[in-house]
């Protein structure tokens, strides 16, 4: 029983709002007759049946018949009318289930556009039905059939594509974070937009400039700053205000023609609620998109630096009794020595490749916030992490005057070793010597440490930079080759680009820029 | 472990549930070259047991060097010294050990009032000159 009486109340809104919108649009219609520009009413009724289901339609059907009703006088013609009605809300309110579910809101730009195709296919149906209705009750001419069809058509194909959407982002609104900001932002858009759609139509016709396209950039803020429930209300807003003047007989579209003045105003409104539209579902998909990357970039973060905490410890007692065995070499048979060398390169590698993966996964979000970052002291600080290596090596490191740049000082500072290292491992017989540079280019400081090493071939070049990429498999270059990631993701994130010139059997090169 | 003459015997109380890092502790102390008896307890109960003497170890001697692991079971580094740092005397020098060497692990480390929070050590050498370090300092107190 309460089942009954809930539904009564929902078909009863339905009902009153179908006639209300249709008495508001009627009273706003082009004379002589009533060529109506937009019949929200059809907007209403799709948007009902997709909210609330199938219960609803007896409350189109009536709000239809009423409306209709109090044109003609005539029962037979409202009611078979209203089932034309009724079965353009039914047959658009099945596709748009299909389509979009029972959300309510466009999520992709392309159903935005079959959206336009389903009120196209829906609005026939009612317009075949109501023109051979008028014409079959004496209250057409047949010849003028084309005509009545065609502003039937469009004034309900502007109905459900203006206020269905409008309707349904109302019922189910978007989650979003409203800040005083965004609040004083929304309002300052209100008032601006119904000036501006005042100013575009508020002139005597003729007098006017077609200022009226200047409304689109309007609908392209709503789109990027606001909600979908915000643009369909600007498109609909500016709808109104063209609609209101326009019959008034003032601005751009009030030719005097009636069928000039539909069109074009037909052609605006459309033009200006489905851009909206398709513009907010598009921006939708790609914060979703982004979001969703950014989640699964967080998560994986956190499961390399998951695994390589845990592997520490196991490493550790791998490493400390593979030491004690080690010392018991001697006591080993042949083969047990065999399979502990094995096994200590193993160990090795792992602890490197170990080492690597911590540090990779530490230079995102640990690092700390952007700040100044003396170059100076990070290349003394490497050069004299690094002493032992140059000493070995004979290196002579020279330098050009580094400046100050913005960044983080440890990581900057490993890149700097990272690169020296580099060069220190892949020296050639030649002594070595390495020149770290830097010059200002525009907004950035371009670095370069060049080497008189071994080179790197060209086919290389790209590679270089990829993780676990070792051009040497010898042992005489020790390193895992996930130095060159990381310096390349210190870069980047700070902003800069990093890329090598080299030629083989003369030396190295690597450039990297830093905002200044 | 203990020998004859002038240098004291230095008490050590190790707190490990991982029995591969007593191995090496142990092994580790043995090539140290001083005198030390070394005490293991695997979880946080028991070390606050022994060092406020009281339940199983209540017959237990005064530590002069405790070795903390950090993540223990059943009452973890942290809360073990800050129930014991009020109670023990200045005598007792307390190291926290963790085997990590992530930035926070050791940033937390060093929030606690340890006198020294260290890196478990890799490799066997590595290991006795950090135990000769350490007795150094518990001495010293």
């Amino acid at each position: 029983m309460m089942g009954y009486i809930h539904n009564a109340g929902w078909i009863a809104l339905v009902a009153g709002v179908y006639f209300a919108a249709a008495k508001v649009a009627l009273a706003l219609a082009i004379s002589p007759g009533y060529a109506t520009a937009v019949w929200p009413s059809s907007g209403i009724a799709v948007a009902a049946l997709v909210l609330w289901g199938w219960r609803v339609w007896p409350g189109v059907w009536l709000g239809a018949a009423a409306a209709n009703f109090t044109i003609q006088f005539s029962i037979p013609v409202a009611c078979a009318i209203a089932t034309g009605n009724t079965l353009e809300g039914l047959v658009a309110a099945a596709l748009m289930r299909r389509l979009i579910g029972r959300q309510g809101r466009f999520e992709r730009g392309e159903d935005v556009v079959r959206f336009v195709g389903i009120a196209v296919a829906a609005s026939a149906v009612a317009a075949s039905v109501a023109t051979v209705t008028l014409g079959a009750g004496g209250f057409m001419q047949w010849a003028d059939f084309g005509y009545h069809w065609w502003t039937w058509w469009q004034g309900d194909v502007a109905g459900i594509v203006i206020v269905a959407p409008l309707v349904m982002s109302w019922a189910r609104p978007q989650r979003a974070g409203w800040t005083e900001a965004r609040a004083g932002e929304l309002a300052i858009f209100a008032v601006l937009t119904v000036l501006a759609a005042t100013a575009s139509f508020a002139w005597p016709y003729g007098s006017s400039l077609p200022f009226f396209f200047l409304l689109l950039p309007f609908m392209i803020w709503a789109a990027f700053r606001f909600t979908q429930t915000e643009v369909t209300t600007a498109a609909a807003l500016v709808c109104g205000i063209a609609v209101w003047q326009t019959v008034a007989g003032r601005g751009p579209f009030a030719t005097g023609d009636t069928n000039l003045s539909l069109l074009l105003l037909q052609a605006f409104m459309s033009t200006v609620a489905v851009m909206g539209l398709v513009l907010s579902a598009v921006l939708d998909e790609r914060r979703r998109a982004a979001a969703r990357l950014r989640q699964a970039h967080d998560e994986l973060e956190q499961f390399v630096y998951v695994a390589a905490h845990d592997l520490q410890e196991p490493l550790r007692s791998v490493l400390n009794f593979t030491d004690m065995l080690g010392r018991r070499r001697d006591r080993l048979d042949a083969e047990s020595r065999d399979y502990l060398g094995f096994i200590e390169s193993g160990v090795t590698r792992m602890r490197r490749i170990l080492s690597d993966l911590l540090a990779f996964s530490q230079v995102d979000s640990r690092g700390g916030e952007p700040g100044e970052v003396d170059c100076e002291r990070a290349l003394d600080n490497t050069l004299e992490g690094l002493k032992a290596a140059l000493d070995e090596s004979g290196a002579t490191v020279t330098r050009d005057r580094l400046p100050t740049v913005t960044g983080i000082p440890t990581l900057v500072e490993l890149v700097f070793q990272n690169l020296v290292a580099n060069a220190v491992r892949f020296r050639s017989e030649r002594p070595l010597r390495i020149h770290v540079g830097a010059r200002r280019d525009g907004a950035a400081w371009v670095f370069s440490v060049r080497d008189n090493g071994i080179g790197i071939a060209p086919r290389h070049f790209d590679t270089v930079f990829e993780m676990f990429q070792r051009l040497d498999a010898s042992n005489r270059n020790p390193g895992t080759g996930i130095g060159l990631t990381i310096c390349r993701k210190i870069v980047e994130r700070q902003g800069g680009r990093i890329w090598l010139e080299s030629r083989e059997g003369e030396g190295t090169t690597f450039h990297f820029t830093l905002p200044a | 472990m203990s020998r004859p003459g002038g240098e004291p015997i230095l008490e050590i109380l190790l707190v490990e549930d991982n029995p591969a890092d007593v191995r090496i502790a142990q092994e580790a102390l043995k090539l140290a070259g001083f005198p030390y008896r070394l005490h293991v307890v695997v979880d946080g109960e028991q070390a606050l047991d022994f060092m406020l003497r009281q339940g199983a170890h209540a017959a237990a001697p005064h530590p002069g060097l405790v070795l903390l692991d950090l993540k223990l079971p059943r009452l973890g580094g942290l809360a073990v010294l800050g129930a014991v740092r009020a109670r023990l005397s200045r005598r007792t020098t307390v190291v926290v050990l963790t085997g990590s060497s992530l930035r926070e692990d050791l940033t937390r480390a060093g929030e606690l009032a340890a006198d020294l929070f260290v890196t478990k050590p890799v490799g066997l050498d590595a290991y006795v000159e950090a135990m000769k370090r350490l007795r150094r300092l518990a001495l010293s107190d």
